[in-house]
């Protein structure tokens, strides 16, 4: 069977300024009729490079320097534009990862599905209106017409994939080529994506080249894949062969980072860590003062009463009448000493509003907040701030980048009392820096030199330097690569142990918070749902939308769906 | 666990800003510029307001008069010497003055509540087109014409400008997430709007005032060259423009044209410094 | 839709409320009293008294502003202190002859500005571009005072193309055509700022749109460069133009401003500045306040098809 694309040694530079980076060097890769081959990968390794460059979609700044790329047969590397595009959409249709920036903001869908139509069906401005329609039922649209008419503001990210996936599709590619096609949609969004395109292209005998770092994603939808690593692959080989079997050690890495839904069981009376990390549990004490021994668990830290917010959009001078939103409605939990509450829901279920709000950061439109035992309105700010802290998701932006990182833990230390002097605030400094697996010798550099992963340490370093007792982590590692989320999952968990800290942890991927957490909560549109035991999370009386979650993860080991 | 911090690579910035070929030119081109108008009485070879009616009209490159001299018989290259001092310090002391203004309004608009931000920056945003001549006209009118229209008029052109620049600047950075880390760890409104937003607004500021002072070296000249602005007979680059439209036609291009250069030059060096320093603070 | 653009129109009443009291304001804050400024050397004291009477300035300030206001309205400002005849015989025929300008100015600004903006964008980085922006980066650090210098020595005296100055030519009535020709050469000098701040914002609104996300998908289908160039690009770059146009009206001004005492152009800005040495104060009020509002109307007429041009704002 000849491939329908082949990829040989291919290599792509990047000409930045005052530097050259070799994104790609020496890729191979087949893809044959009919298959699902997914090309998986952490960020920066080159597989959405690839798969740009296989259409001629690289940026201005980068460039083929050698190898091939053959579409049946046709080499592609090198071909001009117009050339290009005979192949472009007939041949190789493409699916990008931001569906709200992928369309066109100025046309209708309509206009757009109708443009495609008439370029590759060369049918007539009506028949392709007719076409628009079908494909939109066909992609599992409930009212095209109505969508025929919109814009593509005014449909959710959800819809706007299932539109792309039309547009690619309805010209009837021999492949298609999926970039990350449902990295940017929720959980339960994601599968529904994913079981259309695999529908559609079985039907119609397309091959997929899916591009994902996702693991589940990988053996939910692919026959082969592919594991890229800074620019080369390192493994190729059947999904179910590589998963089971990983022949590279990275493979090994990235499949053991992600921790399996019902892992927490695995291995009992065992700390939980991934990658079969060492625990770090004995008591450590940053500053003097704090010889207490262990406070009692079990009793409520926080404690959520009715908890509801409301935000003001439109009004006066923005042509769009005023109407108020209710971000977070009547909510009621509480939070026990020692424990890890963990938080899910999807994008806009209101639950990095809720975190904000238990801190005090935000005013509550209703309800009450106690802060162990003391309503937050009314206790000392300092103390509260002092042993009640956040790290946030993106340690980029939480971090300001114009400081010294040394100076980001020193200031809040002087600040809240919890150092007296500038040396005292140093040495805490360093200690925290030490605690979360830095060199104290960092405190002088800009938050710019260092990675994601130490960035996230940083700022777990500037919360615990504080020595607080309880820490909302929110989607600590939802902008890190798998293996980064391992290790700063780890550190978490051991961090809680030396230290005697309380986590309320908010997140959206279900087989992270079952395996970080004792208790979970559930927030669907601003509403708690339900909470229950980590362990009872099978439990037959979950409500629906826990089940909704549970059926959307895409589980690691689970044998492939027979679908075809 | 510890880890040994490795060296870094970074290098410094002032190591960036030489490396930096525009920005050093623009640089180079102002010190000499400022030095000149600074020593302007050591160095021009002729009082620049005396007139001499035996020599009116000299060529470039006459015995005594190396630039020629005007209608009136002045050494053109005196009064060149002398001609920025009055546009520099204009340009300068008014883009100060507006950039403070502005960047105080742009914080103000960004972090003050909806309906206070919403009319603040609706009239900026009307201010921002406002014609500015109509600003000169007025004050002209009110105080009379003289440096003091020129330093009201760029103030009120350069104001919106800040502003508008700040206030989107600031409106990004309140939502990062730093600003809300900053708070919950107990730091006060004013002191995250000091110590943590506008250190990271104040390269864009310095880059865009650096920008602005050269665009109103040759905006306040075109006033001066109307008579709104610096008046006779001190030499100034842009009078010495309208002074030599009469003779421009009539083959003495120099007098009008020597004062052109000069103010292309001066206001070049300081878009070249300004994106110099972008590359240099930024990045 | 229609909510909006009546939001707008409200908001336009306290905006010329504000403009029309600093405007009032100028009169009132000038460094003396313009009565007497202007005629103490040939009257008595109470002859002067009696002008003060006559035009109301021995009343309280609010009244003053009404009736000043109203003269506004009726007969273009009173009467010019200087001249001795009524404001608007001065002021009307020249604001008219700048309006004439101006409209040309924007006409430049707009074909000049997107032309070269569209020109570079599509060929960033390339020659074209670069040449471009040099053009850019010189053009706008200019003095407009001498660009409009060498524009007639260009034009008239070295090569006898263009009229060097004037709105008509002086050996009688040349029509249109006369009038165009004359026009030419002021409205491009006058649109030198703001043809660049156009060229450059049209610039950067293709690079970002031919970068955009939306761009990659219409590329990913095969879609020729002509189709993509002239039906999204441009569909997507129609509202920063509008905007920056809009933007540039106060430059617009300003430079037509400075080129008529050059062109010998018979407009408003030669007639205030007349006024100003001569501290004329219902003529320099007058014209201020008309150019004002002028403004303030383009404005609007930006805002709106800005609204028209959004999709968001379209079919709410």
């Amino acid at each position: 069977m000849t491939a329908v694309l082949s990829v040989d040694g291919l290599h792509v530079d990047f000409q930045l300024p005052g530097a050259v980076v070799n994104a790609v060097r020496g890729v191979d890769l087949e893809v044959h009729p009919g298959e699902v081959l997914a090309l998986v990968g952490e960020s920066g390794s080159g597989k959405s490079v690839t798969a740009a460059s296989i259409l001629g979609l690289l940026p201005g700044t980068a460039r083929v320097t050698a190898g091939s790329i053959r579409f049946e047969g046709n080499e592609l590397v090198g071909l001009p534009d117009k050339r290009l595009n005979v192949f472009r959409g007939a041949g190789i249709g493409m699916i990008f990862q931001d569906p709200v920036t992928s369309l066109d903001p100025s046309f209708t869908i309509g206009s757009q599905l109708g443009d495609t139509a008439r370029l590759h069906l060369k049918v007539s401005r009506d028949a392709a209106r007719e076409v628009g329609h079908t494909w939109l039922d066909r992609v599992g649209i409930a009212d095209p017409e109505r969508v025929l008419r919109s814009y593509p503001h005014e449909l959710s990210g959800g819809m706007r994939q299932r539109v792309m996936i039309a547009l690619a599709g309805l010209s009837g590619p021999k492949l298609l080529i999926a970039d990350e096609p449902t990295t940017a949609l929720d959980a339960t969004v994601q599968k529904q994506i994913l079981d259309l395109l695999l529908d559609l292209t079985g039907e119609t005998g397309t091959a997929v080249l899916l591009i994902t770092h996702d693991f589940g994603v990988v053996s939910h939808t692919s026959s082969r894949v592919a594991v890229m690593r800074a620019g080369a692959i390192v493994e190729v080989g059947e999904t179910a062969q590589v998963l089971g079997a990983p022949e590279h050690p990275y493979t090994r890495i990235l499949i053991d980072s992600v921790p399996a839904i019902g892992q927490r069981h695995a291995v009992a009376g065992q700390e939980r860590r991934l990658l079969s990390a060492t625990p770090h549990t004995g008591r450590v004490q940053l500053s003097d003062r704090t010889a207490a021994p262990r406070p009692d668990t079990g009793e409520p830290i926080l404690e959520l009463a009715g908890v509801a917010k409301e935000f003001a959009i439109g009004g006066l001078g923005t042509g769009r009448h005023k109407t108020t939103v209710r971000a977070v409605d009547d909510v009621t939990l509480s939070v026990r000493r020692g424990e890890i509450f963990g938080l899910i829901g999807e994008s806009g279920s209101g639950k990095s509003t809720l975190a904000r709000l238990a801190g005090g950061l935000l005013p509550l439109t209703a309800g009450r907040i106690n802060f162990d035992g003391t309503d937050v309105t009314a206790v000392d700010k300092h103390d509260l701030r002092r042993r009640f802290q956040y790290v946030f998701q993106d340690a980029t932006t939480a971090l300001n980048p114009r400081i010294k990182v040394g100076d980001q833990i020193t200031r809040p230390l002087l600040r809240l009392g919890k150092a007296s002097s500038r040396k005292q605030a140093a040495q805490l400094t360093s200690r925290a820096l030490d605690l979360v697996g830095l060199s104290a010798g960092y405190a002088d550099r800009y938050p710019r030199e260092f990675s994601g992963g130490q960035r996230q340490r940083i700022s777990i370093a500037r919360a615990i330097a504080l020595e607080p007792d309880l820490l909302i982590l929110d989607e600590p590692t939802s902008a890190l690569d798998v293996s980064t989320q391992a290790t700063i999952l780890n550190l978490l968990l051991d961090l809680k142990d030396e230290l005697d800290l309380t986590y309320l942890f908010i997140g959206h991927n279900l087989a992270v918070i079952e395996f970080v957490c004792d208790r979970i909560g559930v927030l669907k549109q601003g509403s708690l749902i339900e909470t229950f035991e980590a362990d009872d999370l099978f439990a037959a009386d979950r409500q629906p939308a826990t089940r909704a979650l549970l059926d959307a993860v895409l589980p690691l080991g689970a044998p492939l769906t027979t679908k075809d | 666990m510890t880890v040994v911090a490795p060296p870094r690579l970074r290098r410094s910035a002032a190591a960036r800003f030489v490396r930096n070929r525009e920005a050093l030119l623009g640089l180079i081109v102002l010190v000499v510029i400022v030095g000149i108008s600074v020593l302007a009485p050591w160095l021009a070879p002729h009082d620049p307001n005396a007139g001499d009616p035996e020599n009116v009209l000299n060529p470039i490159g006459a015995a005594g008069h190396l630039l020629g001299t005007d209608d009136q018989g002045r050494d053109v290259l005196s009064r060149l010497l002398y001609g920025g001092r009055g546009a520099l310090v204009v340009a300068t002391v008014a883009v100060a003055i507006a950039t403070v203004i502005g960047t105080l309004l742009g914080l103000a608009g960004a972090f003050a509540g909806r309906r206070t931000s919403g009319v603040l920056m609706r009239v900026i945003d009307l201010l921002f087109a406002f014609p500015v001549i109509l600003v000169a006209l007025s004050l002209a009118a009110i105080v009379q014409p003289g440096p003091g229209v020129l330093i009201g008029t760029v103030i009120f052109g350069a104001v919106p400008y800040v502003t508008r620049i700040v206030f989107a600047e600031a409106k990004i950075e309140r939502e990062k997430d730093y600003v809300e880390a900053a708070r919950s760890l107990g730091a006060s409104e004013p002191a995250i709007l000091l110590t943590e937003v506008l250190p990271n607004l104040v390269s864009s500021v310095v880059i865009y005032g650096t920008s602005l002072v050269g665009i109103n070296i040759v905006f306040t000249a075109s006033l001066s060259a109307l008579g709104l602005g610096i008046q006779p007979p001190n030499p100034d680059w842009g009078r010495m423009i309208s002074e030599g439209a009469k003779v421009l036609v009539t083959g003495s291009p120099g007098v009008a044209t020597f004062p052109a250069v000069a103010i292309l030059l001066v206001a070049l060096a300081f878009n070249w410094l300004g994106d110099g320093l972008r590359d240099v603070l930024n990045p | 839709m229609v909510r909006q653009i009546l939001w707008r129109l409200v908001n336009l009443v306290p905006l010329l409320f504000v403009i029309s009291l600093l405007v009032f304001f100028i009169s009132q804050a000038g460094p003396a009293d313009p009565i007497k400024d202007v005629l103490s050397q040939k009257m008595s004291a109470e002859q002067i008294e009696q002008i003060r009477q006559a035009y109301g300035l021995d009343q309280p300030a609010w009244s003053q502003y009404l009736h000043w206001l109203r003269d506004m309205f009726t007969n273009g400002g009173g009467i010019s202190l200087s001249v001795r005849s009524p404001v608007s015989g001065i002021v009307y025929p020249a604001f008219l002859n700048t309006l004439i300008l101006g409209a040309a100015t924007v006409v430049v600004t707009v074909v000049l500005g997107v032309l070269i903006g569209f020109v570079s964008g599509i060929r960033h980085g390339r020659l074209v571009d670069r040449a471009a922006m040099l053009f850019v980066q010189i053009g706008s650090n200019l003095p407009i005072y001498w660009f409009g210098l060498i524009i007639i020595w260009l034009t008239a005296v070295w090569r006898n193309w263009l009229p060097a100055g004037g709105m008509h030519d002086l050996r009688g009535d040349g029509g249109f055509g006369d009038l165009l020709l004359h026009l030419i050469a002021p409205a491009f000098a006058a649109s030198l700022v703001s043809m660049l701040i156009v060229a450059r914002f049209v610039r950067a609104a293709v690079i970002e749109s031919a970068q955009s996300d939306y761009i990659r998908t219409y590329r990913s289908q095969g879609f020729g460069r002509a189709a993509i160039l002239g039906k999204h690009i441009g569909r997507n770059i129609l509202p920063p133009i509008v905007n920056t146009t809009g933007l540039t009206v106060g430059s617009v001004i300003t430079g037509v401003v400075f080129v008529e005492t050059i062109f010998s152009w018979p407009g408003l800005g030669s007639v205030l500045l007349n006024a100003i040495a001569g501290s004329d104060y219902p003529v320099i009020q007058s014209g201020i306040l008309l150019v004002a509002v002028t403004f303030v109307i383009v404005n609007l007429i930006t805002d709106v098809l800005l609204d028209l041009l959004n999709p968001r704002l379209r079919h709410s």
